[in-house]
């Protein structure tokens, strides 16, 4: 079962029945790196990928028209999109009858199909990217298209962080489980993140992977190419981060400036029912600079902009900035304000992760 | 770099707001150094009200119809009244109060 999930993700369609097979190559690197590039793939017409369906052409095409509203002589990019899904589906089947009789299975049964998901959907955000960007490499040289670009080029680069803290697909939500780890690939999380970001596994300097309600799972790792110090935090993906989410009370507050010692600060103003906020945050926010100090209230304040926040979120927040500020402090001392030692530095890196660790 | 995707982009929203309000020593000495913030399909976590102060830090990238961005406790209300219209129209015309067009 393991095996065969595995070659599913790695080969998506069968090679052997593509008579086309230099084309077939191209889109099956493509997706195994979940990156479609747009000059290769976007334009070409549907009829290359015939070979790719199980049913016919004719039969697609009009399904496609029908159901999805694609116009399916100009656009391959969605037809893709569409095996992929059709994947999942064959994927999330294969899965469920393996673990069904494992006690309170109920509750997690669609959680792997989704994690197959959230992989896949992250993907897409690069495929999108690199499909606008080819066809605006033909169109013009326009100043507000070459600054559109490079957004585009660092939305892209970082994506792949955003991405790679996820891990490799199918082996989170059953980590306490080992009779499905038997059958689940189990994977390291850091080493996931390395091979996806394409950085040293020296960079990556502090990680928290198993998350708790309240504090989603985080890596801060050194990027040598842009010279940053990069936090980045992980999206839903255990029962943890779940409850962080449905903690949706809106929770006021202001940011509000000293006039006396010229600090900015947060102040909260808790209303009826929003006791247990009030409890889990405290009321004074000024220790919240990561160094423990509190600055003493002169009384003299202004209030700048007052509004709402995700109370859940707004907590893990604060609970991450009190524990990776000073982590972050430390490395952007070491690795940064001497600009010229920075190769010096970069061999000492696993010494340096040693110390934050 | 703040980066994150879904609940990740919305913590790094409020991270970086937090680093806006107590910024960092090693930024605070070192001018060359700048805090910026990239979310991916991150989740509606702020008011509208904190736009102008985020927008030359953070950027937001929400691909298509993406519904985790566009869920929040405003938008669900917006969503309740919406039903809550249609159905009292269908009421309407269930008691005779209003007329079918169809």
């Amino acid at each position: 079962m393991a095996n065969y999930i595995e070659e599913q993700l790695k080969s998506p369609q069968d090679i052997s029945s593509n008579q086309n097979f230099a084309m077939s190559e191209i889109i099956l690197k493509n997706i195994r790196e979940g990156i479609l590039i747009g000059n290769e793939l976007a334009l070409l017409p549907l009829n290359t990928f015939g070979n790719y369906l199980d049913e016919s052409i004719v039969d697609v095409e009009r399904r496609m028209r029908q159901e999805y509203g694609i116009n399916t002589d100009q656009w391959v990019f969605s037809l893709e999109n569409l095996l992929i899904l059709q994947k999942i589906g064959q994927l999330a089947d294969l899965t469920l009858k393996e673990v069904s009789h494992i006690n309170s299975f109920d509750t997690v049964k669609y959680l792997s199909a989704w994690s197959i998901l959230q992989g896949l959907y992250l993907s897409s955000y690069e495929k999108q990217v690199s499909l606008k960007r080819s066809q605006l490499d033909f169109e013009s040289n326009d100043l507000k298209i070459y600054e559109f670009k490079q957004i585009q080029d660092e939305l892209l680069y970082f994506s792949t962080f955003a991405h790679g803290t996820y891990g490799k697909l199918l082996n989170t939500f059953y980590r306490d489980r080992p009779e499905i780890i038997k059958l689940l690939r189990f994977t390291d999380f850091t080493q996931d993140f390395v091979s996806h970001t394409k950085i040293e596994e020296a960079d990556v300097l502090y990680y928290f992977w198993d998350s708790t309600p309240y504090k989603p799972a985080h890596v801060i790792a050194r990027e040598q190419f842009k010279r940053s110090i990069i936090l980045c935090m992980r999206g839903t993906r255990h029962w943890a981060d779940a409850i962080t989410d449905l903690d949706f009370h809106y929770l006021k507050f202001s940011i509000v400036k000293d006039l006396e010692n010229r600090k900015f600060f947060l102040k909260f103003h808790f209303e009826e029912g929003q006791d247990h906020l009030r409890q889990k945050l405290g009321e004074d926010t000024r220790e919240l600079n990561g160094e423990g100090t509190t600055q003493p209230s002169s009384g003299k304040e202004e209030s700048l902009i007052t509004g709402y926040a995700h109370a859940g979120m707004l907590l893990s927040a604060i609970g991450a900035y009190k524990e990776v500020t000073p982590k972050v402090n430390y490395l952007l001392f070491q690795n940064f304000i001497d600009k010229q030692n920075s190769l010096k530095r970069y061999f000492q890196s696993q010494s340096t992760r040693i110390l934050i660790l | 770099m703040i980066t994150g995707h879904s609940l990740g982009g919305g913590m790094s929203t409020l991270m970086v707001l937090l680093y806006l309000v107590h910024p960092l020593k090693a930024l605070k000495e070192n001018i060359t150094h700048r805090l910026h913030g990239y979310s991916y399909g991150g989740a509606s976590v702020l008011s509208a009200e904190f736009d102008k102060y985020m927008k030359p830090v953070m950027k937001s990238f929400i691909l298509g119809d993406d519904v985790v961005p566009r869920l929040s406790y405003g938008s669900i209300q917006d969503v309740c009244k919406i039903i809550l219209a249609f159905d009292e129209i269908n009421v309407k015309i269930y008691l005779g109060l209003e007329n079918n067009k169809k």
